[in-house]
């Protein structure tokens, strides 16, 4: 097990493993995704309440989801990358982070555009949208300190300290922002508030929620190729490809 | 230097890479109590990067280091500091005195009375300057009256004759005579060849 | 021991002292950030007085982001952050004195400023008695966890904007309770819970944050 891990940690290993992974990942990811737009879109009933507007759920959801699904992942690549100085686990920090920061920045605005016809207002200072907004700038934060650093290594190092610093504090916020919010507001408003979610609504989100973390891992395995041969690029493992191909 | 007895400091197989350049093509050696070593290489071949990797600052891509024999990590237990590093960056509080820099070195390191070592090293007149009114020599000289108050067994130093002019070259040579004397072991590098007074250093090259 | 202890924390006095002039530059940035609010808005004491927490927490959480500019870069030019990684003693602990050095002088100051501001932004003596202490436990948590982000932006030229973006989402936690305890002894509600949250960080801070900032130097000496 352990030799198996310290082998994919090694950049000339996990780079064909990387393209043989995506691609079994992406096939299924991008069936299941087509199917679950089709059953959300196309089959499933109109909301009683919320008419078909409701519908921005089938991306709003999953880009919460994969937010801070992403941003956990990170955090546990940031303790690998630390401990055992693993190359990998520090690409896998940069690259994720611009996949994250992009699906927050969707999460919010489809919470935006969905709360405007739902409840008249486009922002409101809930514990949810407003821990979304400070997980944005979390990722910011380690998108900007990348490049800012010229030293690669340095910076990816300094990226995986500071995931690994947010991410002891991203429940820390989450907590405090909720304690914030139940003093100041009245009752809350963005809660999925429906008794029971029918299941031809739900089937088709989980669906769409599981496509995109596999779609987005399969993106994330590609572009984490792409940067271990950028930074590799001197090395003999990635001179003997060249060659080869 | 007696059969029997440890290396300070042994290097295994190293490996570094910087950029395109991989330096130290497995590098290793040894380095006992009392030795003089002088890490002859051009620039740009990693002079800077095999001082720090001793120092413990860098870590190599591959490679053991060890001390008296154990793991490397066994140089914290020393009863003082065991390793001073010297570069151009000199180690120095600009806005303290003379005085305050060697109180604090020999406060945190081994404890050699400042007076001592400011007679030693000659800085007795400079003692209440702030070190920014020092000249490029004076400076350097501090750094070097750092090293004693410091007590550290090993001195690394990145081209340590830098600037120093005949006076203070005598200097360098004595300390670190007076260093060798003690029983400790000082790595220096520098590209040029150094007239040393006295110890011949033992000479390692490093490839281009 | 006790030599070495006393040894840093006599360099990090008489570095403060002697740059004094660069340390109450953060207290200044406060005063004046409290100084914009009533002048741009509405200068009536029940405008000002609501909001009077909240301005004065902004305003500390900005003068200790610019504070932190200095922290490391000076070190780290030096060569001061070498010798440091190559002494007996953990880095952690010499920057925990450091930091405690550097709270100080622009922690401290603000504290005691935070007093007439808050006067001036008509906030009630009562209740401002909680809101300085609520700075009082949570500027050395700024201090402490802006020691991360100064380490790990420590290398750079120009480091600036870039510490404030990476520390000001870590400081939203204390934002809150800070701000909060000052609100809610405007209400005259308990503040007990807030200010025990606070010590909590204290000592959280305490303990782990001059770790992540020498692991964070450790990385940015790596690369020199």
């Amino acid at each position: 097990m352990w030799l198996w891990f310290h082998r994919l940690g090694s950049p000339p290993s996990f780079y064909p493993f990387a393209g043989r992974l995506a691609a079994i990942l992406a096939v299924p990811g991008l069936v299941l995704l087509l199917h679950g737009l089709y059953g959300g879109l196309w089959l499933a009933p109109a909301d009683y309440q919320q008419g078909e507007g409701y519908r921005i759920i089938f991306v709003h959801v999953p880009a919460a989801w994969l937010s801070l699904f992403g941003y956990s992942a990170m955090a546990v690549a940031a303790v690998i990358a630390l401990i055992w100085r693993m190359k990998v686990a520090e690409v896998f920090i940069t690259e994720a982070a611009v996949l994250g920061a992009g699906f927050t920045a969707v999460a919010l605005v489809t919470g935006m555009l969905w709360g405007k016809p739902m409840w008249g207002t486009y922002w409101v200072w809930d514990a949810r949208l407003t821990s979304e907004l400070i997980l944005l700038f979390l990722y910011l934060g380690i998108l900007a300190l990348n490049s800012a650093l010229e030293d690669e290594r340095q910076a990816a190092r300094a990226c995986s300290l500071l995931a690994l610093v947010g991410a002891v504090n991203v429940p820390i916020v989450h907590y405090s922002v909720e304690w914030w919010n139940t003093l100041h507001q009245g009752p809350t408003v963005t809660k999925f508030d429906a008794p029971a979610i029918d299941w031809r609504m739900l089937f088709p989100l989980l669906e769409i929620a599981l496509a995109s973390t596999l779609l987005s891992a399969a993106i994330v395995l590609l572009r984490m190729r792409n940067a271990l041969l950028w930074r590799d690029r001197h090395s003999r493992w990635v001179q003997h490809m060249l060659r080869e191909s | 230097m007696p059969a029997t007895q440890q290396p300070l400091i042994s290097l295994e197989n190293l490996h570094l890479r910087r950029g395109e350049r991989e330096l130290f093509g497995g590098l290793g050696g040894s380095f006992s109590s009392g030795e003089l070593c002088w890490l002859r290489a051009p620039n740009g071949s990693g002079k800077t990067s095999l001082l720090r990797i001793l120092a413990g600052l860098i870590t190599p891509d591959r490679g053991i280091l060890r001390w008296r024999g154990d793991s490397y990590a066994a140089r914290l237990d020393e009863p003082h500091q065991a390793i001073s590093y010297l570069d151009d960056r000199l180690g120095l509080s600009r806005d303290l005195s003379v005085s305050q820099n060697l109180g604090y070195a020999s406060g945190v390191g081994a404890g050699r009375p400042v007076k001592d070592i400011l007679e030693k090293a000659a800085l007795l007149e400079l003692a209440e300057r702030p070190v920014r009114y020092l000249s490029t020599g004076q400076k350097k000289r501090v750094a070097l009256a750092r090293l004693l108050a410091e007590g550290a067994l090993v001195w690394l130093l990145d081209e340590p004759a830098n600037g120093l002019d005949t006076a203070n070259r005598a200097l360098l040579s004595s300390l670190i005579e007076t260093h060798l004397g003690e029983g400790g072991l000082c790595l220096f590098a520098s590209h040029d060849a150094l007239p040393w007074s006295a110890a011949a250093p033992r000479i390692l090259e490093l490839g281009a | 021991m006790r030599r070495a202890l006393w040894a840093m924390l006599r360099r990090e006095w008489s570095r403060y002292w002697l740059r004094r002039g660069d340390a109450i530059q953060a207290p200044l940035i406060f005063c004046l950030v409290c100084v914009l609010f009533p002048l741009g808005g509405v200068p009536s004491p029940e405008h000002l007085a609501r909001y009077a927490p909240a301005v004065i927490w902004a305003a500390a959480l900005i003068a200790c982001v610019f504070g932190l500019e200095a922290l490391y870069r000076q070190e780290l030019a030096e060569g001061w952050v070498d010798s440091m990684l190559l002494s007996a003693w953990p880095m952690p602990l010499v920057l925990g004195l450091k930091s405690l050095m550097h709270w100080l002088f622009t922690g401290l100051p603000v504290v005691l400023l935070a007093w007439p501001m808050g006067r001036a932004l008509y906030f009630p003596a009562e209740a401002l008695q909680a809101l300085l202490l609520s700075l009082l436990l949570g500027t050395p948590v700024l201090v402490l966890l802006g020691g991360i982000g100064a380490g790990l932006t420590a290398g750079m030229g120009r480091g600036g904007l870039l510490t404030s973006l990476l520390m000001i989402p870590l400081y939203v936690p204390v934002l809150i309770f800070g701000a909060g305890t000052g609100v809610a002894a405007y209400d005259g509600l308990p503040v007990t819970a807030q200010l025990y949250l606070l010590s909590c960080m204290l000592v959280a801070a305490v303990f782990l944050a001059p770790w992540a900032s020498a692991a964070a130097l450790k990385i940015a000496s790596e690369s020199s």
